[in-house]
């Protein structure tokens, strides 16, 4: 009987929503309007769980600026967007002795007169008397103020309809429902109980009643969020567009057809192909983390070959500067820094990183041998990974920790937040965190031996038989659970890793190969096609989702190729576009090549490499590139100014891509460019002194900067600079070269 | 990192900066951005006017409360230890007798005698108290690299005024401090390495400052420079405008501040700190009046030389227009205020007689500037220790009650504000944490403490979660 009460209740909820957007009622519905809503209401109470927190959730009062935050607001504490409601109900009606809500006169009630802003609220009105979450309090208030736990339906999933809608002017807004399934009985309509957001508001606002109303045209994700499930939606409102038009590029390449095709729904029109010189630099700097030389560049250039761009690409990825290169991105990401591997285990593990991408060991193999690796870390370098997940990086395992790093740098998925609450916004709850670091607590470490120095330290890692992880707010054992639910049985003695492993790696998993593939987009692309590129979520979709389910699909089937994965990248039309974005470009969906500053490492190679001058690096032979450091604890000042990471996390964003102050005082002022510059056996030297011509000068500059011969107004330009004399040839020529290093050109990859 | 909303907005204040004509870091600049801050107080949150600078002057180690601005002479043998208080300037507020100048200028200083956190460890009672933040992993030492996650208060208020585009909105000096590794306290933090301080290192040899990055190389003169920069603005005009992402511009701009900083020499000036007179600097303290010798820290300390020095170095910052300045008292454990064994003799010959010295300068300094009321000096450091003496002579960690100093801008002259109980082991009135500090900076600034910034993930975050002491202050 209650059930079908609370069933009216919700029916008569969903009406005045109806009623709103026009749209014509049912008949049963008409009937329920006509009897009096406070007579309705009054037998009718509302759910605390399926009314009451949503209700808080949507007005915001639990939000983490209010009275979600852990130490409350005012002496009220509600749990963060109502993920405890057990807490949540003893806050509103036990607390200081229930005086926060009235049975009897429930408008008298201190959360309705606070929420009104009847008496002084710091948080301002979130109510008004009459409207829907208002009636909602009161009248569960009236009720009683029931918990009502028993004979509770379970929410099972939230859907928004319609999922994706297009928009076309003169169509200026589109009306969404938000639709909760339960396990039993009939779905319900929530949409006003829901908290919405959208990924753009530029390109669309939230009305009321699930409303999204067009400021310009565009693609939006709209999220709702109610009792804890989240549901998302497309909408793209489109209009005609004078400077939009179709260049019909070639979409024989599967990246490409994909990408286009989105490109056109979209209305934005791709930028042309690159030309050959700015091609070569581009895959120079992608494949093998370094610039082309000046010979490498003529010969590139010269070569009349039709399919030289697809037959550069099969050279460098073959080359061994391949493996160096994308070495560096893993080193970064799995902790080689000798206060973590010690100083000879950051050199092992680099070494063996390098290993892995030279001969291209599978991804699913590579990041499975890391996850179950044990064994002493200087003769087994990837038992190095758990050197750092530990308490503070020495001390005992740190499973929350492993948890947070793994599920990031291997499925894309960021579960840090719920480690103190369920995920707001998101799905992740506590028990989903505690769950996935039970796989990790069974791990122990045998220290020593040292070698020569303090941090010149082997230790073992091995799997111990004992060591549990405990749920925070129920204080009982946590049973390892893969995200997303499932259980695994794991047999006494064996190694709860292994078990993760076998998961994690499989290719039916739905967050690895996506995660992986979107990673290495985002390393040729400088964008991810989620992103950011570690930050999979449902508010948080794809620009091109079909283009990354296609690479992950085609990644799978390739056996974790990851070469493979790289090679279609580079050889489709979507990567070699120009640098230079058309009318209605937008980078998101990767319309034109949008240009990025050179790493840290990459720059500073180029630099030397430009000026003939190698950087020197103590403890490595005389030539040593900088993507070739295996130790993140290296002092670097340039490094350091340019965002070389310390690699002590598994996040992306450790690697910081802002530009600052230290580094302009480096590329002005700085000591390192400066003595490149002049150096002896440095390349303007050697041009000072030859018997080169201004224009062969300035051409051989060019082309070791900027990897394309000087227009003829640059030419012209520089070429009058060297018509001095003998003795001051050297000087003009080193402020050439040093006006082609802070050239936008050079310091930027396009 | 993806550019955030809050980036986004840096980006289009700088750009608007930009075009709105842009300061140098030529004198009447400063002054100019000086009026700036001031003026960007709000003043209904405010009754004086907000102040300018802020020097935060920090005891790396933990001085003892007991042995200098709450003193137990009441108290039993093994608390109230070896020295006795003596009067100050002013009446029923008695200091350590080893601070003879403090107790001069007390009428200038107000102390919090109710400090109090839950750290007990050297790393993480640090970045709690600068930033006003537990550490995210806890109370613990660090043995290896922790990227620094909450932001120190310096990093803070220049992200705020971020768009004032002030050269140096916040200095640190004369060096980064650390235990094992360099505690994660001193920069950015979540707001990011362009919110690091600019970094000053000390030469205690040659009692010098510099800057790394302004070191520039000796040939290359402002001709040269000029020369330079008008060729690459015109090599660079072939490039397209439409493919010139905010990046590019961001990094013109630091250019062109970097060619005014290497070029005006302002900086240079600044931290010419043998331009002071003799009398200025023996004032501050200068080396070899302290005695030095053996023992078990204090006095092997790498800069106890630079000790008084760095206050006088701040307070030439300051003139010059830098708003936030650190100073870090020591840079490495086992060589600071961290007196488990023998605290008495290191107090008394080694730690109280320079910071009595350079303090109190810098108070009378300001004062005579005509920058003390401007100026918030606020001199602390992680904790304080244990009330009960150890069987070294010793006192260990205390941070359930500890004092701190604060001088200027506005702070109410001789008043104590918290009290603690019989033995200094925990506050009875009023208590005061790191977050409360927080928040009175900030507050002092004219910024709301409880605006939000957000992490990278995302989340956000109040300025400060404590409250501003408003009656620390003359009629707030």
């Amino acid at each position: 009987m209650r059930d079908s009460l609370v069933h009216v209740y919700m029916w008569w909820d969903a009406h005045v929503r109806l009623l709103a957007v026009k749209i014509p009622l049912p008949v049963v519905m008409l009937g329920i309007l006509s009897v009096v809503p406070g007579l309705l209401l009054a037998a009718a109470p509302p759910d605390f769980l399926y009314h009451v927190v949503p209700t808080l959730t949507r007005a915001g009062c639990n939000a983490g600026v209010c009275h979600g935050t852990p130490s409350g607001k005012n002496g009220f504490r509600l749990s963060l967007r109502g993920f405890d409601p057990r807490q949540d109900f003893v806050a509103l009606t036990r607390e200081v002795d229930g005086r926060r809500i009235n049975r009897l006169v429930p408008s008298r009630s201190l959360i309705l007169q606070k929420a009104t802003a009847e008496i002084p609220h710091q948080g301002g009105r979130r109510l008004r008397k009459g409207d829907t979450g208002y009636r909602i309090l009161h009248d569960w208030i009236a009720a009683g103020a029931v918990e009502n736990r028993s004979g509770r339906r379970r929410l099972k999933r939230l859907a928004i309809e319609p999922a994706a809608s297009i928009v076309d002017a003169p169509g200026d807004h589109q009306t969404l429902r938000v639709i909760a399934h339960f396990d039993s009985g009939r779905p319900d309509d929530v949409t006003d109980r829901c908290r919405f957001s959208v990924t753009d508001a530029e390109v669309a606002e939230l009305g009321t009643f699930g409303t999204v109303r067009k400021l310009k045209r565009g693609e939006v994700t709209v999220s709702a969020e109610y009792v804890g499930a989240m549901a998302s939606a497309t909408v793209l409102f489109r209009e005609p567009v004078a400077e939009f038009s179709w260049p019909n590029p070639p979409t024989v390449h599967p990246i490409d057809a994909r990408v286009f095709a989105r490109l056109k729904s979209l209305q934005i029109e791709p930028s042309g192909l690159c030309d050959d010189a700015t091609f070569v630099r581009r895959v120079y700097l992608d494949a093998n983390g370094r610039l082309p030389t000046a010979v490498e560049t003529r010969a590139f250039l010269a070569n009349p070959a039709t399919d030289k761009r697809r037959d550069l690409i099969d050279r460098l990825l073959n080359h061994s500067e391949f493996a160096r290169w994308w070495a560096m991105k893993w080193t970064d990401r799995l902790g080689c820094n000798q206060r973590f591997v010690g100083k000879w285990g950051a050199v092992k593990f680099h070494s063996w990183i390098r290993h892995q991408m030279a001969v291209n060991t599978p991804h699913d193999d590579f990041v499975r041998e890391i996850l179950v690796a044990s064994g002493p870390n200087y003769s087994n370098p990837p038992a190095g990974f758990w050197r750092r997940l530990r308490v503070g990086g020495i001390s005992k395992m740190d499973p929350l920790l492993a948890a947070e790093e793994i599920s990031q740098l291997f499925l894309g998925v960021r579960i840090q937040c719920a480690r103190c609450h369920n995920h707001p916004g998101e799905h992740w709850t506590q028990d989903d965190y505690y769950g996935l670091a039970a796989f990790f607590p069974r791990l122990a470490f045998k220290e020593g031996p040292y070698v020569n120095h303090r941090y010149d330290k082997e230790d073992t890692v091995y799997a111990i038989l004992s060591g549990e992880v405990t749920h925070p707010r129920s204080g009982t054992v946590s049973t390892p659970r893969f995200l997303g639910g499932v259980t695994p049985k794991i047999a006494s003695g064996v190694d709860r890793r292994v078990a993760f492993a076998d998961w994690a790696t499989a290719a039916e998993n739905p967050f690895f190969a996506r995660a992986a593939v979107n990673r290495i987009w985002y390393q040729l692309l400088g964008r991810g096609i989620v992103e950011p590129v570690d930050d999979f979520r449902s508010s948080n979709p794809p620009s091109q989702p079909q283009l990354l389910e296609w690479l992950t699909r085609e990644f799978v089937s390739s056996g974790f190729d990851r070469k493979h994965i790289i090679r279609l990248v580079l050889n489709s039309h979507t990567y070699q576009l120009g640098f230079q974005p058309t009318a209605t470009a937008d980078a998101r969906y990767f319309s034109y090549y949008r240009p990025r500053l050179l790493q840290a490492e990459q720059l500073l190679d180029a630099i030397s490499q430009a000026s003939g001058v190698p950087e020197p690096f103590s403890g490595f032979p005389s030539g040593t590139r900088a993507i070739q450091l295996p130790d993140g604890e290296r002092k670097h000042p340039f490094l350091e100014a340019f965002g070389r990471p310390a690699r002590a996390l598994a996040c992306e964003c450790e690697r910081e891509s802002t530009t600052t102050m230290a580094q302009a005082l480096q590329l002005v002022g700085g000591k390192l460019v400066h003595q490149k510059l002049v150096h002896e056996q440095g390349l303007v030297a050697q041009l000072a002194a030859s018997s080169l011509s201004p224009s062969r000068i300035v051409e051989e500059l060019f082309l070791v900067t900027l990897c394309r011969p000087p227009s003829s107004a640059e030419q012209a330009l520089l070429s009058s600079q060297l018509k001095v004399d003998v003795e001051r040839r050297k000087l003009v020529v080193e402020d050439i070269l040093w006006n082609l290093l802070n050239h936008r050109e050079f310091l930027f990859q396009h | 990192m993806s550019p955030t909303f809050e980036t986004l907005a840096t980006r289009r204040q700088l750009l608007r900066t930009v075009s709105g004509g842009c300061l140098g870091l030529t004198l009447p600049g400063l002054l100019g951005a000086r009026a700036a801050v001031a003026a960007s107080g709000r003043p209904g949150a405010l009754k004086t006017p907000a102040i300018r600078s802020c020097i935060v002057v920090f005891y790396y180690g933990g001085p003892s409360h007991l042995d200098t601005f709450d003193m137990k002479p009441e108290g039993p043998t093994e608390i109230r230890g070896e020295f006795r208080p003596i009067a100050s300037s002013v009446p029923g507020l008695p200091v350590s007798e080893h601070l003879p100048r403090m107790a001069r200028v007390m009428d200038r200083c107000a102390v919090i005698r109710s400090m109090h956190h839950t750290n007990r460890l050297h790393d993480s009672a640090s970045t709690e108290s600068l930033t006003g933040r537990q550490s995210p992993v806890g109370d613990r030492e660090e043995f290896a690299v922790l990227p620094q996650f909450f932001p120190c208060y310096g990093a803070v208020v220049s992200y705020i005024n971020r768009h004032q585009q002030l050269d140096i909105p916040h200095a640190a000096l004369p060096w980064v401090f650390h235990n094992v590794v360099n505690t994660p306290c001193q920069g950015g933090g979540f707001l990011g390495k362009a919110f690091d301080p600019f970094q000053i290192t000390g030469d205690p040899k040659t009692l010098s400052y510099r800057n790394q990055a302004l070191n520039r190389a000796e040939a290359l003169s402002s001709d040269r420079l000029s020369t330079r920069r008008s060729l690459l603005d015109q090599i660079e005009s072939g490039f397209p405008e439409s493919a010139t992402i905010p990046a590019m511009r961001e990094l013109r701009l630091f250019y062109r501040k970097a060619y005014q900083l290497l070029d005006s020499r302002v900086v240079e000036q600044v931290l010419a700190i043998e331009q002071e007179s003799a009398a200025i600097r023996e004032r501050y303290g200068m080396r070899k009046q302290f005695q030095q010798g053996g023992g078990n820290g204090a006095e092997k300390g790498y800069g106890r030389n630079l000790r008084g020095q760095n206050l006088l170095l701040a307070r030439r910052l300051v003139e010059a227009g830098v708003p936030f300045v650190n100073i870090y008292d020591f840079k490495q454990q086992g060589q600071n205020w961290d007196s488990h064994s023998d605290n008495f003799n290191q107090h008394k010959k080694f730690l109280l007689p320079p910071a009595d010295q350079s303090l109190s300068a810098l108070i009378e300094d300001l004062e005579k500037r005509g920058l003390l009321d401007s100026t918030l000096v606020v001199a602390m450091g992680e904790f304080g220790r244990t009330p009960k003496i150890n069987g070294r002579a010793g006192r260990d960690h205390w941070p359930d009650c500890y004092s701190i100093v604060l001088a200027g801008g506005g702070v109410k002259g001789g008043y104590v504000h918290g009290a603690s109980d019989r033995s200094g082991a925990y506050p009875i009135e009023s208590p005061v944490t790191p977050a409360d500090l927080a928040a009175t900076i900030y507050w002092r600034f004219g910024i709301d403490p409880h605006s939000e910034v957000h992490d990278r993930t995302g989340r956000p975050w109040r300025l400060a979660d404590g409250n501003p002491i408003r009656e620390l202050f003359r009629d707030a």
